[in-house]
């Protein structure tokens, strides 16, 4: 690694000013925003940044100049620059007011001028998309896929855990080739999630339909669930009705944001056997003569 | 979307007075809704921009319009170069190249 007095291009015994100064230089020909399609400044900028963080305070230069902290320092906070918001077109209200719709101009422009950084004339690649179903499983979980591409490669996908319908993935580099030694463009992988027979997903939850008995309703009871990571037992409270919802906390899909897993929600759903036997009908009739009731009521 | 007061919380080195004072001057331009300042993540960056070339690197304010101005000049220029290289890049026949040997010859 290289000394921070170098990367700041001043001498060990420079004064406090003297390296603010040489800082000040130096980010103003380096700064990001100054050099939007220079990434080769933005990393020597974190590299000055990170130097002067230590150097620029004279606790932790003192620190440094007795070895006590080592160059790599601690990592500096990640902000986005501007310049990736105004290529991306999120900074519109701040676009030029000079106007550009004289294309001629900028034909004669590309033509006459340097184009790359180098000073050559490149182009970047174009960006491809696709479109990738995967299954509701794996969408939850995460999963490697490959795509093959119409001229016979194939294309690695990693789906990140708990991927949604609709979301994008975008792979650098591997879009059309860029010309005259312009840079790949990128990939954007469209992701559709195929349904499941049991499963659905409302952000990290997953929510399922949980059909019971008639006698589990009225009793309780303990019954197999089935979860992304395999069955479990759960218990159904006596009284359990139709629409009402046992949480399964913490078995639903992970969120690699927050690190943390949603929860499985099993919506209770009373079925009938599908013969009434007259058991149960001799059963009913007797209960329903002292004890009927109204469901209707609040409706 | 951030609110005035969140500003200095989220770009360290910039006072609710500066950031007033920006904001006026149409360096900044946050959306209104209700009549509250509401600030996106461009307008953020944007600030920590400022912040940058005020504080750390000490550029005159009164120099800041014109640099401002030369940094939207160019992500206009950006873009249009952009949607041109698109538009080479969707063209079904081998163009690119062809302009590519056209370009290096006048340079």
């Amino acid at each position: 690694m290289k000394n921070l007095y170098e990367i700041l291009g001043v001498s060990k015994d420079a004064s406090q000013s003297d390296i603010k100064s040489a800082y000040r230089k130096l980010a103003k020909a380096l700064h990001p925003d100054l050099n939007p399609s220079d990434p080769k400044a933005e990393a020597r900028f974190k590299e000055v940044s990170a130097a002067f963080d230590i150097l620029g305070d004279q606790d932790k230069r003192a620190k440094y100049d007795r070895g006590e902290i080592d160059a790599s320092g601690q990592e500096r906070k990640q902000h986005d620059y501007y310049k990736q918001h105004a290529d991306a077109g999120g900074a519109q209200q701040y676009g030029s007011d000079a106007s550009f719709e004289d294309l001629g101009d900028i034909f004669a422009e590309m033509f006459r001028r340097e184009g790359g950084a180098d000073g050559s004339f490149q182009i970047r690649g174009g960006d491809v998309r696709y479109h990738l179903a995967v299954d509701f499983m794996d969408a939850a979980k995460g999963a490697a896929k490959r795509i093959s591409l119409p001229d016979g490669s194939a294309l690695n996908v990693k789906v990140p855990v708990g991927v949604k319908d609709g979301q994008i993935i975008r792979l650098r580099g591997k879009g059309r080739p860029g010309r005259g030694g312009g840079p790949s463009g990128d990939a954007y992988i469209e992701i559709a999630v195929r349904e499941h027979k049991m499963f659905r997903r409302e952000q990290d939850d997953i929510i399922m339909d949980l059909p019971i008995s008639i006698d589990e309703a009225v009793l309780g009871g303990k019954v197999e669930v089935q979860t992304l990571n395999g069955r479990v037992r759960v218990t159904v409270p006596k009284g359990s009705s139709t629409g009402q919802i046992l949480r399964l906390k913490g078995k639903g899909v992970k969120n690699l944001k927050r690190g943390q897993r949603g929860d499985q929600k099993c919506i209770l759903k009373i079925i009938l056997p599908d013969l009434i036997d007259p058991d149960l009908e001799a059963l009913m009739t007797n209960w329903r003569t002292d004890h009927a009731y109204n469901p209707r009521e609040s409706i | 979307m951030s609110n005035e007061e969140d500003i200095p919380v989220l770009v360290e080195g910039v006072t609710i007075d500066e950031l007033r004072s920006w904001v006026s001057e149409r360096w900044i331009r946050p959306t209104t809704i209700e009549s509250v300042l509401k600030f996106g993540h461009a307008d953020v960056a944007r600030i920590r921009l400022l912040q940058a070339l005020i504080h750390q690197m000490d550029v005159d304010v009164g120099a800041i319009p014109v640099i401002l101005s030369l940094i939207d000049q160019v992500h206009s220029m950006r873009s249009q170069m952009r949607c041109l290289a698109e538009a080479i890049n969707a063209h079904p026949g081998d163009i690119g190249d062809e302009l590519i040997k056209l370009v290096r010859l006048s340079q």
